[in-house]
C-alpha cells in the first residue's frame, strides 16, 4: 500500500519510525477493541435481560 | 485598519490567524477547502461546536481576507486568556488530552482525521477544554495511518506518565520542549521492568526504539512504503491511548502549600474582614478581568468573581494548590475562573522562534486588576525582589494592583527570616507606597485586615 498522496499535504512530518511502529500495533489494539465491543454488547444484552426479570 | 498576524500561526500553510482592529480573524487558504467544506458537510462541525468541544466560529466575507488566496474566512469566538500547555496542573493536563482523543474519535467516525494533537491547540474557557485550531481536521485517506500519534504521545502522554509515575515536577519540561517530551528521553526516566505498563511499552518505550532505528536515511528510503492502517486499527489505538490517559492518576502528597487554607493564616473573624475588604476593593475597581497571583485553590478568585469580575486567572507555584483549585472548579461548574500553574519567581516568558510564538505573561495582558495577597513578602523576603521592582512587575500585569500587605512582626514573615539574616531594612509599608508611585500608581484605598496587622492596599492611577 502506497501512502495517499493527500498525507503528504500534512504540514507535520510524520517520523517513519512512529508510522511504521503505529501500523504494527494499531491491528492488534483494534483487535483488542473489538473483543471488548463484543463483551460489552454481551454484558449489555444480560444485564437488560436480568432487569427485565426483576420487573 | 491594520492586520497583526498571530506569532504562533505559521507552521500549518491549511490558513492562519490575525487580528484587524481587535478583532480576531482566521484566513482559510484554497488548498484547505476541501478539508474545511467536509468538516461542515459531515456534521463533524456541528457535534462538536454542540458537544463544547470546537470553539465556534462564523463565516465572514472573503473581502475581510488579510492577503490572496482565501478559500474562507472565519471569526472565531475568543477565549478570555490563552495559556500554555507548561502552565497547567495534572488534571488539566489530562482533561485537554482526554479532548483531544474524544475529538479524533468523533473524526473518525465522520470520516475525517485530526492532522495534529498539538497541546498548545487547546485552550481552557475557566475549567472547561475546547479544541481552538478549527484547522486541525482533513479528510481520512482509506489506510491511511494517524500521522499526529507521535505528536499526542510527546504533548500528552508522556508528560502525564512523568507526572503520574515519577514526579509532578516534570510537567515543567514542557517549557523546553515546545513540540513536547521526546519519547526517548521520557523512556528513560519512566520506571521500567515490573512496573512498566502495556500502553508505556507500546506508545512510548517501543514508540522512542522505532523512531531511532528508522531515523536512518537507508531505513527512511524503505518506509516510505508503510503498511496501511484500517478504520479499526486507528479506532484501535485511540481507544488504546484513551484508556492510558484516563487510568493516570496524581496522587498529591502534602506539597507546602497544598493545605494552605486549612492550615494557616488568619482566625476566622480576620478571614471575613479579609474577604469583605477585598470584595469591596475589587468592586469599587470595577474589574471585568482579574489575575490573582498567589491564588493558592483560588479562595479570593471566588471572592473577585462574586464582586463583579467576569473572569480570573487563579495563578499559584504550588501543583497541588492549583491541582485542588482545577478539580474544584470543575464539580461546582464555574467556568470565570481559570488555575494556572507559574513559578511566580520566574513568570512565564516569551517563547518559541524568534521569541515570537508564545506570549510571556506580560504580553497576554493588561488585566483590570492585579491581586497580590500575602504574596509580596515570599517575592520581596523569600526571593530578595526589591519592592521597587515587584511594584514595577505588578503594574504592568494589571491597571491596578490589590496588596495584602504583610508587616515583618507578621509569623509568616518570621518563620522567612528564621534561618537567615535579616538584610530587608526597606521592607515597610513606606517603601512599597513609594516604590508603587514610582511605578506610576498611587494608594487609592487603604484597610486593615481584620486585627492582623496586615493591610490591604489598592492601588491605581
Amino acid at each position: 500500500m502506497v501512502m495517499p498522496p493527500e498525507v503528504t499535504y500534512a504540514y507535520l512530518d510524520p517520523i517513519s519510525g512512529s508510522v511504521i511502529l503505529q501500523a504494527l500495533i494499531a491491528g492488534a489494539l483494534g483487535a483488542i477493541l473489538s473483543i471488548k465491543k463484543v463483551s460489552w454488547a454481551i454484558r449489555g444484552y444480560f444485564s437488560r435481560l436480568f432487569k427485565r426479570d426483576k420487573q | 485598519m491594520s492586520d497583526a498576524r498571530i506569532g504562533s500561526s505559521f507552521r500549518d500553510p491549511s490558513g492562519f490567524l490575525f487580528t484587524r482592529d481587535g478583532v480576531l480573524l482566521r484566513q482559510v487558504q484554497e488548498r484547505y477547502r476541501r478539508h474545511y467544506e467536509r468538516l461542515k458537510a459531515s456534521g463533524l462541525y456541528e457535534t462538536l461546536v454542540h458537544g463544547g468541544l470546537l470553539v465556534p466560529h462564523e463565516e465572514r466575507p472573503l473581502s475581510d481576507a488579510a492577503e490572496e488566496g482565501a478559500a474562507f474566512v472565519l471569526r472565531p469566538e475568543r477565549i478570555p486568556f490563552i495559556s500554555l500547555p507548561y502552565e497547567w496542573s495534572f488534571s488539566q493536563r489530562r482533561a485537554a488530552a482526554v479532548l483531544t482523543l474524544r475529538i479524533q474519535q468523533f473524526a473518525l467516525q465522520h470520516g475525517m482525521t485530526l492532522k495534529d494533537a498539538s497541546a498548545f491547540n487547546i485552550q481552557f474557557h475557566g475549567v472547561r477544554p475546547v479544541l481552538i485550531d478549527t484547522l486541525s481536521f482533513e479528510v481520512r485517506e482509506p489506510g491511511a495511518p494517524w500521522i499526529a500519534y507521535r505528536q499526542f504521545c510527546q504533548h500528552f502522554l508522556a508528560p502525564l506518565a512523568l507526572q503520574a509515575r515519577v514526579d509532578v515536577r516534570l510537567g515543567q519540561l514542557l517549557r523546553q520542549y515546545l513540540d513536547g517530551i521526546p519519547l526517548d528521553l521520557a523512556a528513560k526516566l519512566l520506571p521500567g521492568g515490573l512496573k512498566l505498563t502495556l500502553w508505556q511499552l507500546l506508545h512510548i518505550n517501543l514508540h522512542a526504539r522505532s523512531i531511532a532505528k528508522h531515523a536512518a536515511t537507508k531505513a527512511r528510503a524503505k518506509a516510505a512504503k508503510p503498511r496501511a492502517v484500517s478504520d479499526r486499527g486507528i479506532e484501535g489505538l485511540v481507544s488504546n491511548l484513551l484508556d492510558a490517559v484516563a487510568g493516570l492518576e496524581w496522587k498529591p502528597e502534602g506539597t507546602e502549600w497544598g493545605a494552605y487554607e486549612e492550615t494557616l493564616g488568619y482566625d476566622r473573624a480576620d478571614r471575613e474582614a479579609k474577604h469583605s475588604v477585598v470584595g469591596s476593593f475589587v468592586r469599587e475597581s470595577g474589574a471585568r478581568t482579574v489575575l490573582d497571583l498567589g491564588a493558592n485553590a483560588g479562595e479570593y478568585s471566588r471572592v473577585a468573581r462574586a464582586a463583579g469580575a467576569q473572569y480570573v486567572v487563579a495563578a499559584d507555584g504550588d501543583e497541588m494548590a492549583v491541582e485542588r483549585g482545577f478539580r474544584r472548579l470543575t464539580a461546582e461548574g464555574d467556568t470565570g475562573i481559570h488555575p494556572l500553574w507559574m513559578d511566580l519567581s520566574n513568570p512565564s516568558p516569551s517563547q518559541g522562534w524568534a521569541h515570537g510564538e508564545w506570549p510571556s505573561l506580560v504580553q497576554r495582558g493588561p488585566f483590570d486588576v492585579v491581586m497580590a495577597l500575602a504574596l509580596v513578602h515570599h517575592l520581596a523576603i523569600g526571593n530578595n525582589v526589591p519592592l521597587a521592582s515587584v511594584a514595577s512587575y505588578l503594574a504592568q500585569l494589571g491597571r491596578q494592583v490589590i496588596i495584602e500587605w504583610v508587616p515583618k512582626s507578621d509569623p509568616q514573615v518570621q518563620r522567612l527570616l528564621t534561618a537567615r539574616e535579616d538584610i530587608f531594612d526597606r521592607y515597610t509599608e513606606e517603601d512599597l507606597r513609594m516604590a508603587f508611585a514610582e511605578a506610576g500608581l498611587d494608594a487609592l484605598q487603604v484597610k486593615p485586615v481584620g486585627s492582623s496587622g496586615r493591610m490591604l492596599y489598592r492601588f491605581g492611577d
